[in-house]
């Protein structure tokens, strides 16, 4: 077996402490000035999500006339959008626990989402953070579906379309996540049985069905007898405007969210790890693999927003419990000290990475490939080669 | 939490039709949070108050005129209500005594002593401001007057401990009570004593009320550089009760104030076999004095992950996880709101409150009111 060398990043140990000690100096310079700012950010947030979700549902009760209709289901979808990533995503991560407000607290955050919270904070805070892009033990890398490196077999009946399946992920993106959690992939290849997983199967099944309730029940109902004033026609037309409507916003979050979350981990020039990566990982060790296994997307403020932060997926990666709202002020000072330790930075705008994205998923749909995990040495950590 | 009356029918209502948005999708959270755009006093789950006004007590002590909302279920005099207060971004609760403000059914006041280096109460006496809003929870407590009043009652009070004492006194003369009420409050000085004047006005306009000031430092907490200009003069002792009233065991008796008078009261109703006639409230958290050399290893769960801290014997363990780096959700810090509890799964506590050693047997403690005696295995029930 053939490995590929790079050289990246701190070349010693002593220079690997103070990539580290760098690291963690800027994380302690937010996290000691974390205060009013940060918490009138997050109350914006959540106060943007309620009016832009009033007002989306509010003019889907206009029924099917296309500017109202089109219009609302946006908004909604807007909400929906920061919802999950800029207000649920970081608060679930506990960015805002310092506020100590019931409100904002990581653990009993809920979120307009088919996947439950409790599975979440297991999967993604824990598993997928901590294990980033190490093949074997990050799940969300390919998400058990997709062949995103040559570490994974090549199989003649699956991985050829395996671009549809990321269309299908996409488009049903938060079904797949919630999915997620009961590790759906080791069911179909018969490693694990349902009953295994019949706790998580339980929370997500009963989140998948209040979610289901809610926009395509509810909402469906409450429009229609709203409407029924004016005489059935009327109501069902209504009832269906508002179903067909909330189906596109939520359409519009799980095809939006899915593309920004493939930015930051599946582009071109991310790597992949080894499981020998976790064996005496130090910190500074750490901070380099979560570098090299995200990318950014340059863009406006806005770009920002509705990418919950993950725009800045390096930022995150490296400080997961830093709120979102100061990333941008620390990327400057992480792109100089990776530019210092010759660590490579890894961003771009959305459509090319995007793009990026694309291309590595039909890269891979071929066998082979050259992009294999890779174990992150340390010149003096090999005594062969002190 | 005891409430006091019902809600009213608006409340209600909100509440009502809040239960059935659960079913669009509209939690409780939301729900308030969409309320809250329009008026954060009409708020239904968790309840917000106005500040209309702030009177100058003493010189270190500020009553705030609160409005509350409709969903708010009203107090009963001698019970606590919690308030929130933002500072630097980070909440902080207080638990306070309300009293009703005549004229105005939805108006309360609180009265806030300002604390040596006190965070809160400095933040409320000097950058609280009329017209901001606060968040509050429900009047709760049992520190209150028995259904059938008694035709006599004992209120000792110290310090700040006088206002549940304010509120019983007001709402008897307002609703005309036919009580008999001796009133011992203990002050340091004239000048720090809060209500001084507005209490010898209500002794000379109503009989029923006799009014026993006395200034003393003898009860309070030793502290340096404050010795009030009175001296130790004034204790609460059996000569003091007997001269002021007689009866004192065979009454209904409500002490709030320092732990000293307190602890005072309490040993002086055991003696008289009458501590089932004593009701005591405590507001200020105590003090730990446990061994401060002791290191104990501090492990609590969370959501499933693990934190872990070093907690010394003189810490409670909210303030040794704060000191690591890791705090820990909570509320009060004085062991009233249960904000901080958590499941004692190994290891033993001194809860500072009861005196008492807590060891694992799956009990709630409350974090910030225990300090670890042996290394401790905890679960956060947030």
């Amino acid at each position: 077996m053939t490995s590929k060398t790079i050289t990246v990043g701190p070349r010693s140990m002593e220079e690997m402490a103070a990539f580290e000690r760098e690291m963690d100096s800027i994380r302690q310079d937010v996290m000691r000035k974390l205060g009013d700012e940060d918490a009138r950010y997050i109350q914006r947030i959540l106060t943007t999500v309620r009016v832009l979700e009033a007002a989306g549902r509010a003019l889907m009760m206009f029924g099917w006339f296309p500017p109202t209709w089109l219009l609302g289901a946006f908004l909604l979808g807007c909400a929906k959008i920061i919802d999950n990533m800029e207000l649920g995503h970081n608060v679930m991560h506990g960015q805002f626990n310092f506020m100590n407000d019931p409100r904002f607290q990581g653990e009993t955050f809920e979120w307009d989402n088919t996947c439950p919270k409790e599975g979440w904070r297991h999967t993604h805070n824990y598993v997928h953070h901590n294990y980033t892009n190490v093949i074997g033990k990050d799940r969300d890398f390919g998400y058990g579906m997709l062949r995103l490196s040559s570490d994974l077999r090549w199989r003649w009946f699956y991985h050829p379309i395996q671009f549809f399946y990321m269309l299908l992920l996409m488009v049903l993106f938060e079904v797949f996540v919630g999915l997620h959690e009961i590790q759906t992939d080791k069911l179909f290849a018969g490693k694990i049985k349902l009953a295994d997983m019949q706790k998580e199967w339980n929370l997500v099944k009963a989140k998948m069905w209040r979610q289901v309730r809610k926009d395509y029940v509810a909402w469906p109902l409450a429009a229609a007898v709203l409407a029924l004033p004016f005489g059935l026609q009327h109501a069902w037309d209504l009832g269906l405007a508002v179903l067909a409507g909330n189906a596109l916003a939520n359409l519009i979050r799980n095809v939006w969210a899915a593309a920004i979350i493939f930015c930051g981990h599946f582009t071109d020039e991310i790597y992949t790890f080894d499981k020998k990566c976790l064996e005496n990982e130090t910190k500074g060790q750490w901070y380099l693999r979560q570098v090299l296994g995200s990318s950014n997307i340059k863009g406006s403020k806005l770009m920002h927003l509705m990418s919950g932060n993950l725009s800045h997926q390096v930022e995150h990666h490296l400080f997961p419990d830093m709120p979102a709202n100061r990333y941008a002020e620390i990327a400057p000072k992480v792109q100089a000290v990776c530019r210092k330790y010759n660590v490579p930075y890894n961003t771009g705008y959305f459509i090319p990475q995007l793009f990026t994205v694309f291309k590595r998923v039909v890269r891979y749909s071929f066998p082979g490939g050259s992009q294999k995990a890779m174990a992150i040495q340390v010149d003096t950590m090999l005594p062969e080669h002190a | 939490m005891a409430s006091s009356n019902a809600s009213p029918a608006p409340a209600g209502a909100a509440a009502q039709l809040s239960g059935w948005l659960t079913h669009l999708g509209i939690s409780p959270a939301a729900f308030d949070d969409t309320i809250g755009l329009f008026n954060p006093l009409l708020t239904v789950h968790r309840l917000h108050a106005k500040v209309v006004e702030r009177i100058q007590e003493t010189p270190s002590a500020l009553s705030l005129v609160l409005e509350t909302g409709p969903a708010f279920r009203g107090i009963r005099p001698g019970q606590y209500l919690m308030l929130d207060v933002v500072i630097r971004g980070v909440r902080h609760r207080r638990a306070y005594s309300p009293r009703a403000v005549a004229g105005h059914p939805n108006r309360i006041a609180v009265t806030v002593q300002r604390q040596p280096g006190g965070l809160v109460s400095g933040h409320i006496h000097d950058a609280l401001r009329v017209g901001q809003v606060i968040e509050i929870e429900q009047a709760a407590g049992d520190f209150t007057l028995p259904a059938t009043l008694p035709e006599r009652l004992l209120l000792i009070a110290g310090g700040s401990g006088i206002t549940p004492s304010m509120a019983m006194i007001q709402h008897l003369q307002a609703t005309g009570a036919r009580t008999q009420v001796t009133l011992i409050y203990f002050a340091r000085s004239a000048q720090d004593r809060i209500f001084g004047q507005q209490l010898a006005a209500i002794a000379q306009r109503w009989p029923q009320l006799t009014y026993v000031p006395l200034d003393s430092v003898a009860n309070t907490a030793p502290e340096a550089g404050r010795t009030g200009a009175a001296g130790a003069a004034a204790v609460l002792d059996r000569t003091l009760l007997a001269q002021h009233c007689p009866m004192w065991a065979q009454t209904e008796a409500y002490c709030c104030g320092p732990a000293p008078l307190m602890d005072a009261a309490r040993s002086l109703w055991a003696e008289a076999g009458a501590s089932k006639r004593l009701h005591l409230e405590a507001f200020a958290a105590p003090r730990p004095n446990g061994d401060p050399n002791a290191r104990h290893q501090v492990r609590i769960q969370r959501a499933g992950s693990a934190q872990q801290f070093e907690a010394a014997g003189n810490q409670t363990l909210l303030v040794a996880g704060e000191a690591a780096g890791k705090p820990l959700p909570h509320g009060c810090r004085q062991g009233i709101c249960n904000q901080c509890s958590c499941r004692l799964n190994q290891g033993a506590v001194k809860d500072l409150l009861s005196g008492d050693t807590v060891t694992a047997e799956g009990q709630i403690i409350r974090v910030c009111v225990t300090t670890a005696l042996t290394d401790l295995d905890l679960e956060s029930l947030l």
